[in-house]
């Protein structure tokens, strides 16, 4: 790579990294995907910016070419965000539900409750709206 | 088998067109048990009209979807220590008539699962077309699955004792169809179906969309197979 190249390409990973630091300190990124991908820009730019670095990890996965192993390396790594993304928004979803369903039956025991002779009912707030939604 | 416990759960999402008659048909045909119906963020007047009819209802306040409902309604039963359920399905389709029958059976052939069955002893009710379809597909996946064909796995009348509603609430269901069966099998619990007889819908819309009718095979076949899976793995570790 051309020195202009590795120039432009630490720049952006500077960039990069004062923009997933800004997240964290703003409380828009966990720190745990923080320092995921900071050490992800760090090592894309040691393997840029030292051909030696570069040159182990081509070896290393048996490619011919560093692009072939960058390449390889990156599809590696943006499957395994993509399933861990997924396994997130499953476990979220899970929550989500159990949710919901703590604060429906949680209602029905409250208003049980509620209409039993010793206490007077509360009066309740109809919950069917005139919009209608789609089945889940 | 001691049942002296029961509740009819029946999930409801905009069947206002329905639901009066359904209660009324509970209450001439099935008096004498507990019911409940789940209202899954109907807005079409729904939760009122149970309400009007002073019917017991949980309201959830977003729709969770079928699957979900019937595993708070699962949730449920066991809160309030039911020895076991109906689930019962608010379009008008089925006749409460027959509650007992399934009840009996769980008693009399100790079984964890009675199957209201439209089709293991005729093929009047038919449905729409793609739907018999996948109903085919799952009851054929039964007999390799399971050694016997199960002719209805898409049944909304079922019954169910506590002892399968606690090992259905700790798995991923889609519509608790197939899925369900099989996990119950793989996990040791007899099933049986018992003939009924199902009426068409009577108003309103299916809650299954052309986009569902191509999704749901696919999902709950995938279900099923981790169903089998989770079975496997419970009996190799014991």
């Amino acid at each position: 790579m051309t020195t202009q190249g590795i120039i432009v390409i630490d720049i952006l990973g500077i960039l990069l990294l004062l923009l997933v630091a800004e997240s964290m300190r703003r409380r828009i990124l966990l720190i745990g995907y923080g320092l995921l991908w900071s050490a992800t820009l760090v090592a894309v730019m040691t393997a840029v910016s030292v051909p030696p670095f570069l040159n182990a990890i081509t070896h290393a996965v048996g490619a011919l070419f560093p692009v072939s192993a960058l390449t390889l390396l990156g599809f590696v790594f943006i499957f395994l965000v993509l399933i861990h993304v997924s396994v997130q928004l499953t476990l979220l979803n899970a929550r989500q539900v159990e949710l919901i369903q703590n604060l429906a039956l949680k209602a029905e025991a409250d208003e049980r409750e509620g209409s039993s002779p010793d206490r007077p009912a509360a009066p309740r707030q109809d919950r069917d709206f005139a919009d209608p939604r789609g089945h889940g | 088998m001691g049942l002296e416990r029961v509740i009819v759960v029946v999930p409801v999402f905009n069947e206002a067109a329905n639901i009066c008659a359904v209660l009324e048909d509970l209450r001439q045909n099935a008096g004498h048990l507990d019911r409940v119906v789940i209202n899954d963020g109907s807005t079409d007047g729904t939760g009122r009209l149970v309400r009007a009819a002073k019917e017991r209802v949980i309201d959830v306040p977003v729709n969770l979807g079928y699957g979900k409902v019937l595993h708070l309604g699962l949730r449920y039963m066991l809160a309030r220590e039911y020895d076991a359920v109906v689930f019962f399905d608010g379009d008008g389709q089925h006749s409460a008539a027959q509650i007992d029958r399934l009840i009996d059976t769980l008693r009399t052939e100790e079984v964890a699962l009675a199957i209201g069955s439209r089709f293991v002893e005729s093929q009047a009710y038919s449905g729409p077309k793609t739907r018999r379809a996948a109903q085919r597909w799952f009851s054929w996946l039964t007999r390799p699955l399971l050694g016997r064909r199960i002719f209805d796995t898409t049944s909304g009348l079922k019954a169910l004792t506590a002892g399968a509603a606690e090992q259905l609430v700790r798995g991923t269901f889609l519509d608790f169809h197939i899925e369900a069966i099989v996990r119950l099998r793989m996990f040791g619990y007899a099933i049986a179906e018992v003939p009924i007889e199902a009426r068409e819908r009577r108003e309103g819309e299916s809650m299954y969309s052309l986009l569902a009718a191509l999704k749901y095979p696919l999902k709950t076949t995938a279900l099923t197979l981790v169903a089998v899976m989770d079975g496997l793995l419970s009996r190799q570790s014991r």
